[in-house]
């Protein structure tokens, strides 16, 4: 070590380790001896000024897109609980009756209205699928005889005046699958369970056999 | 009390003031504060530009905030204690990051360096040794472990006690003093190893 040019020598081991450290200092101080440019506080205030404006230029879209949608909701919970309940529902029993008038808005095409078509009562699971979906006006016979299809297959049916029916209403009207009346079956019968009782003299508990005992060796971590 | 006046009023009864909304109060707290706070976050960052950016940062956020200050330390220390934790936030900001990868920081290791020496009595050549050599030591510095060169900066910059760079690094005041000894320790050892030696 001592025959390294680089070291100091023993003696001047002291002196050196002063004059690095000095050395030290004065870099350390000259890198940290800059002053900040002058008008901190008016850059300050200035910063504190537009932070507060631009929180407000942020706020006020939030403020109006909320107010908006609150007022959307508002309207369409007060259109939804003025409007009568029974439209709907009269809409469509009306269509659904044979013959009978429909508004011109809900009108099924020429066709299909004048179709007589089979004695149908609506049921309530079925008024109330119907309410949810609110009866658009047709515009094309399509879509007026697809509605008056699904009208009708959501009410129930009666088979007697689906006889009497026009082939083309029974055609869209009759389900696709035929169901075989269903026969007599005998009554299933299950066999009456055997209690058997617990006699707790005759349990028993085998000893543990220690030479099934297996122990991993110990690995000390690392 | 404005003006002149203020210049006698304590730090704490300006941010009382300043608590109730006296932004005048709060602006002399700027003006007490400013060098500190700007050296603090030099020492995290090592720009005087982005240092100015997070000392006003750190003002704005101070200003917000001061209604939380209950005087458990001196308003300075607490100002720091800011000013430190918007200076890491930026130091590790992604941003920052590709810009020094584009222009990286100087880092000229260069092992031709001589010791100090009065200016008066150097020659033109030895003043060009002696500014390269300080530059080595600036590098030197530079490539120090964050830890140690944050606590040798902080302390060397004289502004702040012992007590100060505890509360803003969040550690104990005995582990300060160590990285500031150990800074030295690893300075020293990498200049000797670059050739420097004093013959006595």
């Amino acid at each position: 070590m001592r025959d390294d040019p680089r070291l100091p020598r023993a003696g001047s081991r002291g002196r050196h380790d002063d004059r690095l450290d000095a050395l030290i200092d004065r870099v350390v101080r000259e890198m940290m001896d800059v002053d900040p440019r002058p008008g901190m506080r008016e850059r300050v205030r200035a910063r504190l000024e537009a932070a507060s404006s631009r929180k407000w230029t942020l706020t006020f879209p939030r403020l109006v897109l909320a107010g908006g949608v609150v007022a959307l909701m508002l309207v369409a919970f007060i259109s939804k609980s003025t409007r009568p309940a029974s439209d709907d529902a009269t809409t469509i029993t009306s269509e659904a009756r044979p013959g009978g008038s429909a508004p011109a808005s809900a009108a099924p095409p020429k066709q299909a209205a004048n179709t007589p078509i089979p004695q149908v009562e609506p049921q309530r699971s079925a008024d109330r699928t119907e309410r949810r979906r609110p009866a658009a006006p047709p515009h094309k016979p399509e879509l007026a005889a697809s509605q008056a299809q699904r009208l009708v297959r959501a009410a129930s049916i009666d088979a007697a005046s689906l006889d009497a029916a026009p082939p083309e209403v029974a055609a869209a009207v009759a389900p696709a699958v035929e169901i075989a009346p269903v026969t007599d079956i005998d009554p299933i019968r299950i066999a009456r369970l055997s209690q058997t009782p617990i006699v707790p003299s005759e349990i028993r508990i085998a000893p543990l056999a220690m030479d099934q005992i297996e122990v991993a060796p110990l690995t000390l971590p690392r | 009390v404005t003006g002149a006046g203020r210049a006698e009023v304590p730090d704490l009864d300006l941010v009382r003031q300043a608590q109730a909304g006296d932004a005048d109060a709060f602006g002399e707290l700027v003006e007490r504060n400013r060098q500190a706070v700007f050296r603090a976050a030099l020492a995290a960052l090592g720009s005087p530009a982005e240092a100015d950016d997070v000392a006003q940062d750190a003002f704005v956020l101070a200003y917000r905030k001061i209604g939380t200050f209950r005087g458990d330390a001196a308003f300075r220390t607490w100002l720091l204690a800011i000013t430190w934790r918007k200076a890491l936030d930026r130091r590790k900001s992604l941003g920052r990051w590709l810009r020094l990868t584009v222009t990286p920081v100087d880092r000229d290791d260069s092992s031709n360096w001589i010791e100090e020496m009065p200016a008066q009595t150097r020659s033109q050549e030895e003043n060009v040794a002696a500014a390269e050599l300080q530059q080595t030591v600036r590098a030197l510095i530079r490539t120090l472990p964050r830890k140690l060169k944050d606590a040798l900066l902080l302390a060397g910059s004289g502004d702040y006690s012992y007590a100060q760079i505890s509360y803003i690094l969040g550690v104990p005041v005995g582990t300060v003093k160590w990285r500031v000894s150990e800074a030295r320790r690893v300075l020293k050892e990498k200049m000797t190893a670059l050739g420097h030696t004093y013959e006595g």
